[in-house]
Order: C-alpha cells, then structure tokens, then sequence
C-alpha cells in the first residue's frame, strides 16, 4: 500500500458494500445507516484484507462518523502495523 | 429491475426497525438475548411481511449504542426500555422476546400496562418467578457462565480474540444485569402469553410454565429449533409470529 492509496475511497466503498448503501456521507454513522454488529465485523474483516491494515472493530465502533473512521484508519495506515491475518487456525485454545 | 427494499431505519436510540413495512403494518417488536443486538433479527424482519413489521430494540452497551451505559439493574433497564420503546408500538403490537430478552420483553409489558402490547411472546426462558434461582449458576461465574451462554447459543463467533472478547463484555454485562432481576408477585398480566421452547435447546424449561403469567390467553409450544429461535441469518419462527401477530387483539379494546 502507498502514500496514495484512497484509504477513504476503499473504507467508502466497503461501507457502501455492506450497508447496502449507494453512497456514504462524511457525516454518516456505520450504525445510524442501519448497520449492526455482525456487519461492523465484517466490515473490519474487509478492510484489513483490502488494505493488509490493522484495523480493529474497536475502531469501527468508537467512531462516530464516516470521516472518524476513515482518519483512524488512515492513522492505523501510516503507523505501519500490518493486519493479522483473518483466516487463522481453528482448534481450542483452552480457557482464558 | 426489482423494486428496492426499503433500508433499515433507526428511529431513535431505543428501536431500529431492520425492514420499514409502512404504518398499515403491526409492529412486532422483538428484545434480543444476553449478548444479541439487533442484527438478530434482520432475517425475521425480512420474512415476517408485508403486514407485519419487526421494530428490533436497541439496547445500550452494543452496536451504535456501544457507548451508553447499560442500567445497573434490571428494574432501571425495563423503565428505560418502557419509556423508550413504548411510544413506538402502535396498535395491536406483539412483543417477543428469547432468553433474557424472553423476561425482559413481560416486564416491559407489565410496566407498560394499557399501553402495552396485546401479547408477548416468551421463548427459551424460565417462567419471571423462576428465573432468579435458573440464571444462579450463570451470574455466580459470569466468566465461565458467558463462555457457556455462547457455546449454548450455537452462535459461530468469528475466531478473532477482539471480537470475540467484545461479544463476551456485552454478553457478561447483560448477565450481570439479569442477576439482579427480582420477581415481585403481583396482579398477573391481562396480556396473551405465548411461551415457545426450542426441542434441541437442552435443559430448557418446559414452556408449560409460563401459563400463570397471565390471566389473558395462554398458548405454548416447542418447536424445532435451539436456545436461539431467531438468529442471525436464522427467521426462526416467522410464519407463527405473522399469525399471532394478525390476531392479537388488546385487551383494553374489549373493555369499551
């Protein structure tokens, strides 16, 4: 990923994806556009793939806006941390 | 090109109605379990139309309420939930509810009184005078008791420890806050009562039970299913919901 990826442009369209929505406002919140848990994770789940970023679904969920997130995401970008992988052996763990 | 479907709307921080069926259609509105949000009930709202429309509460600590604080008892949490949500029900309405949100789905309408809903409809959950000593050996370890509330659920966690440890927190939240339900006898509910069970869900209480909640019409039933009737991307029961939702009639309408 580089200085010019459209880190915006790729949150957008993975918020329009699972939304449903045709288009996403700066304004808009994930969850005020109608979207709930599950699909906040997915979103998480996309963005990291798309981006190899380590975006967290704590990002996504403290954030009150499009524009929130995004910089956040941004920030995760330029901090350099890559994405843990999203497919990752099953199997117990043991308790916690 | 198919007619769009009408996108989920959230009318205020307490109801969020997943598909938007218009003011002709009678709202059910549906109170999630411990740890549930309201994506619960997407496939449900999607399958239970045209004439009737699922209004899915939202409670705080999840989803876009995240940041609010969920009440420290369950008696705070059923008057925030009957102020909230108690505008929103129209004429007619049917509430359900599944596990915790089974107890918290009669309170409320017990709070609500004349205002309330023709009927609720209690699935997978201990009868409100037998839910203290039901939910001990979940609230004495709340730790243990969510991990074993999500394995019960059958819900698949995505194997993500951030996700996974955030559905715990809600989960555990909601436990705590079900540890401090008291049943208090009082007048029964004039309200229909129609408790379901899951046949799968191991350990369920007979729905049988819930036949003294109500001086109403009683109804009860175990279908197939698991502790979770409806889940995510599961309508569970919709064509029975549809029906009892088309003929629940208030009571209070008779008394005129």
């Amino acid at each position: 990923m580089t200085a010019t990826t459209d880190i915006e442009g790729v949150v957008a369209a993975v918020w329009a994806d699972v939304l449903g929505v045709e288009r996403v406002a700066p304004t808009d919140g994930f969850f005020a556009l109608g979207g709930y848990s599950q699909q906040a994770v997915r979103a998480v789940h996309l963005l990291r793939d798309r981006l190899g970023v380590a975006v967290t679904l704590r990002d996504l969920m403290s954030a009150g806006t499009f524009a929130d997130f995004a910089a956040a995401v941004r920030a995760r970008a330029e901090s350099g941390a890559p994405a843990r992988p999203v497919v990752r052996l099953t199997g117990r763990r043991g308790t916690r | 090109m198919t007619t769009a479907v009408a996108r989920p709307v959230v009318l205020d921080d307490w109801s969020y109605l997943p598909r938007p069926r218009g003011p002709q259609a009678r709202r059910l509105v549906c109170f999630p379990h411990a740890g549930g949000d309201v994506g619960t009930f997407a496939e449900l709202a999607a399958a239970v139309g045209p004439d009737v429309e699922v209004l899915a509460v939202r409670l705080p600590g999840r989803g876009g309420r995240y940041s609010h604080a969920l009440p420290g008892t369950f008696a705070e949490l059923t008057s925030a939930v009957a102020a909230g949500v108690g505008p929103r029900l129209g004429r007619d309405a049917v509430f359900y509810g599944q596990s915790f949100g089974a107890l918290l789905a009669y309170e409320v309408a017990l709070a609500l009184g004349f205002r309330g809903p023709a009927a609720v409809v209690a699935a997978s959950a201990p009868a409100p005078a037998d839910w203290e000593r039901a939910v001990r050996s979940v609230s004495a370890d709340p730790e243990a008791g969510a991990e074993r509330l999500l394995a019960e659920c059958g819900l698949t966690v995505p194997d993500d420890d951030a996700v996974r440890a955030m559905v715990l927190a809600v989960l555990r939240a909601d436990i705590a806050v079900g540890a401090t339900y008291r049943h208090r006898p009082g007048p029964p509910a004039r309200f229909a009562v129609h408790a379901l069970a899951g046949d799968a869900d191991t350990g369920a209480s007979p729905p049988g039970t819930w036949a003294g909640t109500t001086t109403g019409p009683f109804t009860s039933a175990v279908l197939p299913g698991g502790h979770l009737l409806v889940a995510p991307g599961d309508p569970g029961p919709a064509d029975l919901l549809r029906t009892l939702c088309l003929g629940a009639r208030s009571d209070h309408h008779h008394d005129r």
